[in-house]
């Protein structure tokens, strides 16, 4: 596997350095930028990584980054860093999706186990993504009627009563669904379903992530 | 016969007339010159003004409140000499000063001294010094010098001054707690990459194959991060200080880059750009450093809650110094693009507990207007509606001193 980037933006040039080395040492690549606007010029969606984000910036914020990344389906893993962090701001940041939280001057004991995390999570998106895609284009290699009793046999509707519902006999659905199964590459319609919750539910924050920490702030 | 014996008559009693008259004259001379006299008598000492006159350091005249000032009998005159050894050693060349300034200049100088008694509580002497007389070839000029004891008023001053001082220091205090949050932002930068470099640095160490280069640079910037740290609170604890007022020489670039530098972190969290012009050619000003630097936060800090509500594209904030030629203050403003301030609260805004925030006392502008007072200055605002206001003071140019004139402070011309 290709190793991850973490894209470190922050408008202190020291505080880059600083953060390359360090991540540098624990054998990261990582990538600099000093604004959200560099950032979004300078990010490639096709490399795996997480951010390592500043919450103050100069023209964007972090808070504005991270919104403008969801918005765009440029979505990463963010681990914040600020240094005049209030819980109400890392209240929003943790709603919105970010890792964690932490606070300037950040020991590498919780920045590098943040940012493991943070790729792992990147790794499972994207894994996801994949798997989304490949089930898209089966869903999407399904013929209108095909799609259709797809969407009746999720529902959990005997052949019975799909057959009721779509004005056929239950023997043309049998062959319907069989076709399904194969296009589909399932099994069973236990794992039907699970592809169909895989290609319908979106955003890939609904990925279930493990071990989510609990938001931090200054005093804890 | 009878015509000799009348114009011998008229002849005398014309003659006893012109006499008589004559001494009328005379008469009245002397009631006037002891009229001038007694009033100058009353006059000095109905006021306690002490006169003295000079010729080359010489008294010819002078009254018996001089005397009395300088804690000399009443009978005696006093002389140059004793004036000057009466006066606390700071104060001494400052006179000398001033006499000869009225001396080559005829210029009329005013000043406040101190004079020192023993075992009693120095006082404070107010000084005019002139010239008189010198216009005529008989007439030799003549240095007049009038005193009057002005410690009470000297005293209200000095607590006046006090009083500005610590309200002065309440305000930075106040001001700065506003700022603690963006100051804590400033020192956490440092520190985050002293400690992040650090770090590394031990990463770095563990490995024995990597080269040393790169651990010099790391303490390198550590040590320069350091000083970064270091600068703020110096900055920090220089802006705490409760000290007297100090009028120096003083580069407005430096003021404004100084207090650009502590405000730093609020701007950037704000948004707010800052558009410095501040030409090379701006002689430096006499102020107190930390006073007019408390000026300009407070300004950038009111400019920046003026544009709160604005997009963050139009937050900018213009600081421009102007002097022209031969001008005797130099012009700074700050101007925002808020929403302005309307024509009638243009002069309310200087009001104490004028405020239009939900936060804030409402003092900060009523301080600077004082604090620009206490340096010969003005301040003012001005406001296009929707446009923005501009808040603007002047500063008096930096002068050399001039014939020995120590004490600039207290002394005026008039």
């Amino acid at each position: 596997m290709a190793p991850s980037t973490v894209y470190v933006v922050d408008d202190d040039p020291g505080i880059r350095r600083a953060l390359e080395r360090l991540l540098g040492a624990a054998g990261f690549r990582s990538l600099t930028f000093g604004s959200a606007t560099a950032y979004l010029a300078g990010e490639d969606p096709e490399v795996a990584g997480c951010v390592v984000l500043d919450v103050t910036l100069p023209d964007l914020d972090g808070l504005g980054l991270q919104r403008r990344m969801a918005e765009s389906g440029r979505d990463r893993p963010i681990v914040f860093i600020s240094a005049c962090g209030s819980i109400p701001l890392s209240v929003r940041a943790m709603r919105a999706g970010a890792v964690t939280f932490l606070t300037k001057p950040v020991t590498e004991r919780e920045l590098l186990p943040a940012v493991r995390e943070a790729v792992a999570i990147d790794r499972q998106w994207r894994r996801a993504r994949e798997d989304r895609s490949v089930v898209q284009a089966h869903i999407g290699s399904l013929t209108p009627r095909e799609r259709e009793v797809m969407e009746h046999i999720v529902k959990g509707l005997l052949n019975k009563q799909i057959a009721a519902a779509l004005g056929t006999v239950e023997q043309t659905v049998k062959v319907h669904r069989a076709r399904v199964m194969k296009k589909m590459a399932a099994r069973s319609v236990a794992e039907l379903v699970r592809l169909a919750t895989l290609a319908w539910s979106w955003p890939a924050h609904s990925v279930p992530v493990p071990d989510r920490r609990e938001p931090r702030s200054d005093n804890n | 016969m009878g015509l000799s014996v009348v114009s011998l008559a008229v002849l005398v009693f014309g003659g006893a007339l012109w006499l008589w008259r004559d001494a009328l004259r005379e008469r009245d001379r002397k009631q006037s010159l002891e009229e001038a006299a007694s009033r100058l008598a009353f006059v000095g000492s109905a006021a306690g003004l002490g006169l003295l006159e000079l010729e080359s350091s010489r008294t010819v005249w002078t009254n018996p409140q001089f005397a009395t000032l300088l804690d000399l009998a009443p009978a005696t005159d006093p002389t140059l000499q004793q004036l000057l050894d009466g006066l606390s050693a700071d104060d001494q060349p400052a006179v000398h000063g001033a006499l000869s300034l009225a001396r080559h200049s005829r210029e009329r100088i005013q000043l406040d001294v101190r004079f020192v008694q023993k075992e009693r509580e120095p006082r404070w002497l107010g000084l005019v010094v002139a010239m008189r007389g010198g216009s005529g070839n008989h007439d030799k000029p003549r240095i007049a010098i009038a005193a009057l004891d002005v410690t009470e008023r000297k005293h209200a001053e000095i607590e006046l001054q006090r009083q500005r001082q610590q309200l002065a220091h309440l305000g930075r205090v106040s001001m700065l707690g506003e700022l603690s949050g963006s100051l804590a932002h400033e020192l956490n930068q440092p520190l985050t990459s002293i400690l992040s470099n650090a770090e590394a640095g031990q990463h770095f160490l563990d490995e024995r194959s990597r080269d040393l280069g790169e651990v010099r640079d790391i303490l390198q910037d550590i040590i320069s991060d350091d000083r970064r740290a270091g600068e703020v609170i110096r900055r920090l604890r220089a802006l705490l200080t409760r000290g007297e007022t100090q009028f120096q020489c003083v580069e407005v670039r430096q003021l404004v880059s100084d207090v650009l530098t502590l405000e730093h972190g609020e701007l950037v969290a704000r948004n707010v750009q800052v558009r410095a012009r501040i030409p090379d050619s701006l002689p430096p000003v006499r102020a107190d450093r930390v006073e007019v630097q408390q000026v300009l936060l407070n300004l950038f800090l009111n400019a920046c809650d003026a544009m709160a509500g604005n997009e963050p594209e139009s937050r900018l904030i213009e600081v421009q110094a102007t002097h022209g030629a031969g001008d005797t203050h130099v012009h700074l403003s700050v101007a925002d693009r808020g929403r302005g301030i309307s024509p009638e609260s243009l002069e309310r805004v200087f009001d104490p507990f004028f405020t239009t925030k939900r936060e804030g006392l409402g003092v900060g502008l009523a301080i600077s207007r004082t604090i620009i007072a206490a340096h010969a200055g003005r301040m003012w605002a001005t406001s296009i509606p929707d446009r923005g206001a501009a808040f603007h003071f002047t500063l008096p140019v930096f002068q050399e001193e001039r014939h020995g004139l120590s004490h600039s402070e207290g002394i005026h011309r008039g």
